[in-house]
């Protein structure tokens, strides 16, 4: 039987008293599967009665998404923007001081709130309540409202990413100290935001824009291969997350037809996130144990090339870019490799998904593609011939890999039954 | 909870107040050991969409981004920013700014800027305040004559104390002069 312990759906066990069977939370999928195999086990004799009735008092099903943890994100998420709102509406009613003193107050009644609750969950055996994943957010929501009051109180020059970056920094000292995914995936993001700005800002053109988004996205995916395997496996999706958007978001852009001649700046924090990004991918390959993992820490690479090549190539767009007359075979060209460059990279992310069972991952992957062929249908195909002509050759592609591969599956099973029978 | 763990909820509160340290520490610096100087302003007025309303000032009497004063041309290949100097000397009531070097002067007060951007940026160029405020004060100094108050530490650190408009209270040295009025009253952020 697969071990669920260290498989997906299941989480650590709750505590118990000494003496007492501990259980195992589960999904309810895969309960109802372990219900329905027992009887078929105690019929061949596998395990007897004794054995079924303690396997299944095991497991106890548990929804990893539920409507109360969707309930608690909604409102986590929108007392965090008020939280921030609140700042930015510079309530004169107060002076700056007594303002950052409640907004502190804020931030460490969320921080040790969050904490005191955590405990009595865990002590109640409840490993994976809501509330405190809710809490943890709205923690590393107001250090950032925190960052910005004192920012305000003093006057520090606005527009200023260094904020952002420090709110990014105290979002992951909070996420790694202790244990909260939210913070961590706030922390990426918040960390991924200041990098982008700042190099746009360093250098304000289109390929600095579109090399940070995919140098972040290898990095992003580099350091969440590392988690899986040899760090903090629980932090793996936080930043697999964080990564596959990168890379969606940065092939999306280069593919759209944009002339650009600005130049790539290297701004110091820029050439420290390459070196990073750099030293990462190698740590993950190197340590990579299956085929799978290498190719999750070359796929953001290899789109970061393709994204790097269609920015250039656009270089060569006519000054209107809608202007299909003035366009070449060459840039004709240019749409093709960008169309089918981000099938591929979004198609692997969705098979990816399926494979290990990111939902997640699958349904982001897939919601890019639609959107990417819509967009591209409207601004580059639609003033040629039609925009329906991308979405016939799309599909016909997408469903014809459908088949071949239903076709593989089927001759696999015939293939793996014909030899059982010999 | 553990011991362990609230020294690490400890630490979290530690490392992250000393984050908040470092996103001001110029302002900070520059409020609490600096020295007190006038400049001429004039303002206008965006929004900062994480902050709230703010005045973006300029200086008339500071250098501006002048790429020949910094020894730069345009078929120059993007460069890594680095650390711009505004050595300050008095005129009148007022300080105003020499053109910008490269080296941190050895005498006298001077502003440590930032010009990787499309402005020099020497920390005191956002004012901020309630937007229906911040409509007010771009109109009123828009069509009067406006000083702004700064404080500047020994390293060039400087802090916004208040903007002020008129010919009263345009002291060069001291903000805190007999007859120095500032704007509305209630807007100075010290």
């Amino acid at each position: 039987m697969r071990d669920t312990r260290a498989g997906k759906g299941a989480s650590a066990p709750a505590a118990g008293d000494a003496g007492q069977a501990r259980s195992w939370s589960t999904t309810p999928g895969q309960l109802g599967w372990l219900q329905a195999q027992l009887p078929l086990w105690r019929e061949e004799g596998l395990i007897d009665a004794a054995a079924a009735t303690a396997i299944a008092g095991r497991y106890v099903a548990h929804r990893r998404f539920s409507l109360v943890r969707l309930v608690m994100a909604l409102g986590g998420m929108f007392v965090a923007v008020g939280l921030i709102w609140l700042v930015a509406a510079n309530l004169d009613t107060m002076s700056p001081l007594v303002r950052f003193a409640l907004v502190a107050a804020v931030w460490v009644g969320l921080l040790l709130g969050g904490e005191v609750v955590a405990a009595r969950r865990a002590a109640e055996g409840d490993s994976s309540s809501p509330l405190v994943g809710v809490l943890h957010a709205l923690a590393t929501a107001a250090v950032g409202a925190v960052i910005f009051q004192a920012a305000q109180s003093l006057n520090v020059p606005a527009y200023t990413p260094g904020l952002v970056g420090l709110w990014g920094l105290a979002a992951l000292v909070h996420g790694y100290s202790l244990r909260a995914a939210s913070s961590v995936l706030i922390g990426a993001g918040l960390l991924t935001g200041w990098f982008v700005w700042g190099t746009v800002i360093d250098a304000p053109s289109f390929v600095s824009g579109v090399t940070a988004l995919l140098v972040a996205g290898c990095l992003a995916t580099a350091v969440a291969v590392l988690h899986e395997s040899h760090w903090w496996p629980a932090l793996s999706g936080a930043w697999g997350m964080v990564g596959a958007l990168l890379v969606l978001i940065g092939v999306f852009v280069a593919a759209l037809p944009v002339r650009d001649q600005g130049r790539l700046g290297w701004w110091s924090w820029f050439v420290v996130v390459v070196v990073l990004a750099v030293l990462a991918a190698l740590a993950a390959l190197a340590g990579a144990d299956t085929l799978d993992r290498r190719v999750e820490v070359l796929v953001p690479v290899a789109a970061l090339s393709l994204a790097v090549l269609l920015v250039l190539w656009g270089r060569s767009l006519p000054e209107d870019v809608f202007d299909v007359t003035a366009l070449t075979p060459g840039l004709w060209l240019r749409a093709v490799v960008a169309v089918a460059g981000f099938v591929a990279v979004a198609g692997w992310y969705a098979v990816m998904g399926v494979r290990r069972d990111r939902l997640w991952l699958t349904s982001l992957a897939t919601a890019a593609l639609v959107l990417f062929v819509t967009v591209q249908s409207f601004a580059v195909f639609a003033p040629v011939i039609s925009g329906a002509t991308l979405f016939l050759a799309v599909g016909a592609v997408l469903l014809a890999s459908g088949v071949l591969a239903d076709r593989g599956r089927r001759r696999l099973i015939t293939h793996v039954g014909t030899q059982e029978e010999s | 909870m553990t011991s362990q763990r609230w020294t690490r909820v400890l630490l979290v509160l530690l490392v992250q107040a000393v984050l908040v340290g470092v996103a001001v520490w110029g302002q900070l610096s520059a409020r609490v050991t600096g020295r007190e100087y006038a400049l001429a302003v004039a303002p206008f007025d965006p929004m900062d969409p994480f902050r709230g309303a703010y005045v973006d000032l300029q200086y008339p009497d500071l250098p501006s981004l002048d790429d020949s004063a910094l020894g730069r041309s345009d078929d120059d290949e993007v460069r890594a920013p680095e650390s711009a100097y505004v050595p300050l000397v008095q005129q009148g009531d007022l300080w105003v700014g020499l053109p910008v070097v490269r080296q941190r002067p050895e005498q006298g007060p001077y502003l440590r800027c930032d010009d990787s951007s499309w402005r020099l940026s020497c920390g005191i160029e956002s004012w901020f305040l309630p937007q229906s405020r911040a409509r007010q004060v771009e109109a009123a100094v828009a069509s009067g004559e406006a000083v702004a108050i700064i404080r500047v530490d020994r390293w060039g650190h400087a802090a916004l104390l208040e903007v002020r408009i008129g010919d009263e209270g345009r002291d060069g040295t001291s903000a805190a002069g007999p007859g120095a009025r500032s704007w509305a009253g209630t807007t100075s952020t010290r």
